[in-house]
């Protein structure tokens, strides 16, 4: 087959580009298909959080500070030499994967914070802890910017699930709230992967 | 050309000039002291260690990063102590941008800029002193004892602290806000360095002699081997070599290295506080000719080592606690101390009509005793970085006044600086109301508790 200098000419460039393209999309495919999506990594995330915090509430406060009565926990831990409270326990948790930039942070928050600082600060935060008390047992995921960066904001109810919770809750000096019941949503813990 | 510089005296001056001007720059570039190319005055806390440059910004100035290591390198283990109330780690969290805007809490700097001496306050920091309300302007929503207080009035009398709040946390002061300006047994902990030694190695329980001196000189001074012999070293099997043979050489001087042999943890805290601060960054030894203190001996060019305090053969440490403190001292303060109740207290354990744990020094607050765990074993030692509670002073309420007194005694004697200046001799002007507040809401939860157990 004769090949002219036009057909060589227009020939070569255009397959270069279709080659350029299609690499292109194989690695976005590839990209894709090899990380996983930031509501997946949220819930996996939470899903750990959920687990140790329920662990750490039930097998070592309930455990040790109710039923057998063996050590206090309390607030001020090291002074008292107590049991940290489970919700410091997630907080030093949090302190620590921040110090480390592992490409996500978490925190716990409250309509309802014994300590002003955990309460909603964030359109996504406000609009997420109302939702989750609204509708007991749904998520609230949502896309948010903070200080020029995107973040997907994942926010998952936090649920008393042992007597240590709601009593600590209900006799603090700083609750804004007195009649938490066990199962009832007392906060949300909000997710931020940066995308 | 000669002949042209002749005829051209100004050119000529110009030359000069230029070369001189050009060696003298390139010899402070190069050398050792580069004070001529700061920006403006160091604070007093850094003024000892701003000759290299590169001990705080490395090797550039571009990267605050870098200066944030450098920050964090000195500072950081004193700031973890304290529990850090406002810790870096805080703020990484993505919800604190905004705090973030206004005002960087991720880098000291941006409260503790250098180099600016004409907005330099105490403690270096160099924000307004109402930053506070940068990020709690709404306090009073919660706390509406607060209402009506000003923001820079956080920290007076002793109520708030940036960093260091051990002393000050409303449990804290509930807990212990009743207690006596006396407690009832006044304690200054004991230093355990000799059960140290003998407890690491066998051979310091064997005593001294002057006989069994090995010293290697021809011609002995009696009084050093008398001085010697009295000493701890002596008592513990410290022999002259231990200090003066190094590789089998001989020396007549030891150093603070000498010292760093044994008493590692001590050098350490010297060389982090005021008087060895220098050594550290420059590996000179400060002189009283270098502080900014008003001292008496201000002429004294001595160089301040370890036996600048403890002498050097005699190794006394009740010397060193008081009479080497006030040898150059001669602040207020300092010239107050042996008028006071403390210093005959200390007079007391000497003629043993108190318990020898009851003295007070200038060392007791100021190297104040520490347990740390060294090779294992538990010990006391003595702080001598007393830059670890010098200020804000109420961060020496829990390790060295509550010794001996109560909270509320300690804080508010503390944030009387008239008191301060007297060395504690009288009685504090100030009423620090957090007591009465945190008691309050107290006392407010506890009837609540009542009231409801009642109803059930």
């Amino acid at each position: 087959m004769k090949v002219n200098r036009f057909q060589l000419f227009t020939t070569i460039p255009v397959a270069t580009l279709l080659t350029v393209s299609l690499a292109g999309c194989q690695k976005e495919e590839a990209t894709q298909s090899a990380g996983i999506a930031p509501k997946a990594m949220a819930d996996a995330i939470h899903s750990v959080l959920e687990a140790d915090r329920t662990v750490y509430t039930k097998k070592v406060i309930t455990r040790l500070v109710k039923k057998e009565k063996v050590i206090k926990a309390s607030e001020q831990f090291e002074d008292d030499k107590a049991l940290p409270l489970p919700a410091q326990m997630f907080r030093f948790g949090s302190e620590l994967v921040a110090e480390k930039d592992s490409g996500f942070s978490y925190s716990l928050q409250s309509l309802w914070p014994i300590n002003k600082q955990n309460e909603p600060k964030t359109e996504a935060e406000k609009k997420g802890l109302q939702y989750i008390a609204d509708n007991p047992g749904q998520n609230f995921y949502t896309e948010e910017e903070l200080g020029g960066v995107n973040y997907y904001t994942a926010v998952y109810p936090d649920v008393a699930v042992a007597p240590p919770c709601v009593d600590c809750h209900n006799d603090h000096k700083d609750t804004p709230k007195t009649d938490f019941k066990i199962g009832d949503v007392m906060g949300g813990v909000v997710i931020r992967i940066p995308i | 050309m000669k002949k042209y510089l002749y005829k051209k005296p100004l050119l000529l001056l110009w030359i000069v000039l230029a070369v001189f001007t050009t060696g003298f720059y390139y010899e402070r570039l190069t050398g050792n002291d580069r004070t001529t190319f700061l920006p403006g005055a160091a604070t007093d806390g850094h003024h000892q260690i701003i000759s290299d440059c590169k001990f705080c910004h490395g090797d550039g100035f571009e990267d605050e990063k870098v200066l944030q290591k450098s920050c964090v390198s000195c500072h950081g283990p004193e700031l973890k102590e304290a529990k850090d109330s406002h810790p870096m780690k805080k703020f990484r969290d993505p919800r604190n941008a905004d705090r973030l805007e206004i005002i960087n809490a991720m880098y000291c700097v941006t409260c503790h800029v250098e180099h600016k001496p004409e907005r330099t306050g105490n403690m270096g920091v160099t924000m307004p002193e109402d930053f506070c309300i940068l990020c709690h302007k709404d306090v009073a929503k919660k706390r509406k004892s607060h209402a009506d207080m000003k923001f820079n009035s956080c920290d007076d009398a002793g109520c708030h602290n940036y960093h260091d709040n051990r002393a000050l946390y409303e449990e804290y002061l509930v807990k212990h806000g009743n207690l006596p300006a006396q407690l009832p047994k006044q304690i200054v902990v004991e230093k355990t360095l000799n059960q140290y030694f003998t407890e690491l190695d066998e051979k310091y329980r064997n005593s001294l002699t002057i006989d069994q001196q090995d010293s290697k000189l021809d011609q002995l001074n009696p009084k050093v081997f008398d001085q010697w012999q009295k000493s701890r070293h002596a008592a513990t099997g410290v022999n002259c070599s231990s200090c003066h043979s190094k590789n089998n050489k001989w020396s007549n001087y030891a150093d603070v290295k000498t010292c760093e042999n044994c008493h590692e943890l001590e050098v350490l805290g010297f060389k982090s506080g005021k008087h060895g601060m220098m050594l550290s960054a420059t590996n000179a030894t400060v002189t009283v000719a270098n502080s900014r203190l008003n001292y008496k001996s201000k002429k004294n060019k001595d160089h301040l080592s370890c036996t600048s305090c403890h002498g050097d053969h005699k190794f006394n440490v009740d010397y060193a606690a008081i009479d080497a403190c006030l040898n150059c001292h001669e602040d207020k303060h300092s010239k107050n101390f042996k008028k006071t109740k403390h210093y005959a207290t200390w007079l007391n354990t000497k003629n043993g009509t108190l318990e020898s744990t009851a003295g007070v020094t200038c060392a007791t607050c100021h190297l104040p005793r520490k347990t740390v765990s060294q090779n294992g074993i538990e010990r006391t030692l003595v702080q001598h970085n007393q830059n670890e509670n010098l200020e804000p002073n109420e961060k020496m309420v829990r390790s060295v006044c509550m010794n001996c007194h109560g909270l509320r005694f300690s804080l508010e004697s503390l944030a009387d600086n008239e008191l301060v200046k007297s060395n504690f001799n009288g009685v504090s002007k100030i009423n620090n109301k957090g007591f009465e507040m945190a008691l309050e809401r107290e006392l407010k939860k506890r009837a609540k508790k009542t009231e409801e157990n009642n109803e059930g």
